[in-house]
């Protein structure tokens, strides 16, 4: 499936491997298309895709339990908002530390209207997975096409005022 | 694909070899800690499962690999990627204070644990301080 992936312009397996999501020029790059990090610091990465159903997005969220994560939707934004506190273990010295994610907010726009009531989210694994089923008025709706009934013998002609 | 592995059947069987051992990894980012009796690694793989975790030591080093499972389906209309899925690996070089043979790891909600004994004799042994 990776070929397959569209990828923002963003160095992202780099950020993987540092730990470090948060890049000024990414945060200008992702506020002029409708994501808006809230605080500093590293924030996760997401994908965003859809079927005839849904919205899906999916974030990584390694060792983050179900009450450090926090999902909220309106009709065409989703946020993930993430607390946790990372203390180092108890009579631990620390050699090295690569792993950012504590505290972040993230939101992302969404293209076609979403129906608020029936969101999911689930939380497996390290992978926060939030399915958005779309609103009724934005689900492909079959158009009948119908022939324009014309009397045998008049000319047809297009309504006065039409494009 | 090499023009002469019609000819020669030594050349297909080096093709194939060569591809069958090129894949991706994702590299983990990872935590290290010192114990007294103990080293820790904190790996992030989120998508893992302890099924899909092998550790193998070779002259010394320590390759951890993680196998993720494709999550995505085929009929998905992308509108934003940033991150890529696949099977994650890393190798660590065990320094002389590591007991090779007592090495355990755990893997729970993406993160993968691995223990990494002291030696005995290297352990930081606490001294009794007497007064008087």
């Amino acid at each position: 499936m990776r070929g397959t992936l569209i990828v923002t312009p963003r160095i992202d397996d780099l950020s993987r491997q540092f730990g470090r999501v948060f890049d000024a020029m990414t945060r200008q790059f992702d506020e002029a298309f409708g994501v808006t990090p809230a605080q500093p610091g590293a924030w996760p990465a997401v994908n965003l895709w859809h079927d005839n159903e849904a919205f899906h997005l999916e974030a990584e969220l390694p060792g983050f339990s179900l009450d450090e994560v926090e999902v909220s939707a309106t009709e065409n934004m989703v946020t993930v908002r993430g607390r946790r506190e990372r203390t180092t273990p108890e009579g631990a010295e620390t050699l090295r530390v690569e792993r950012a994610l504590t505290h972040f907010e993230r939101s992302v726009g969404l293209p076609l209207p979403i129906d608020t009531s029936r969101v999911e989210a689930t939380l497996t694994n390290g992978v926060l997975r939030v399915t958005m089923p779309k609103a009724e008025s934005a689900r492909p709706r079959r158009i009948e096409v119908r022939a324009l009934d014309t009397p045998a013998g008049e000319t047809k002609s297009l309504p006065t005022g039409a494009a | 694909m090499n023009q002469t592995c019609r000819t020669n059947p030594e050349d297909c069987a080096a093709v194939s070899e060569a591809r069958s051992t090129e894949r991706e990894f994702y590299r983990p980012p990872s935590d290290f800690f010192a114990f007294d009796d103990r080293f820790e690694i904190h790996a992030d793989v989120p998508g893992a499962t302890p099924e899909g975790i092998s550790l193998t030591i070779d002259d010394g080093v320590l390759t951890v690999e993680a196998r993720v499972q494709d999550r995505y389906p085929e009929n998905a209309r992308w509108v934003q990627g940033e991150f890529g899925v696949g099977d994650y690996r890393r190798a660590f070089r065990l320094g002389e204070d590591v007991d090779h043979e007592g090495i355990t790891a755990a893997c729970r909600d993406g993160v993968l644990t691995i223990v990494l004994p002291k030696r005995t004799a290297r352990r930081a042994q606490r001294v009794q301080v007497r007064g008087g």
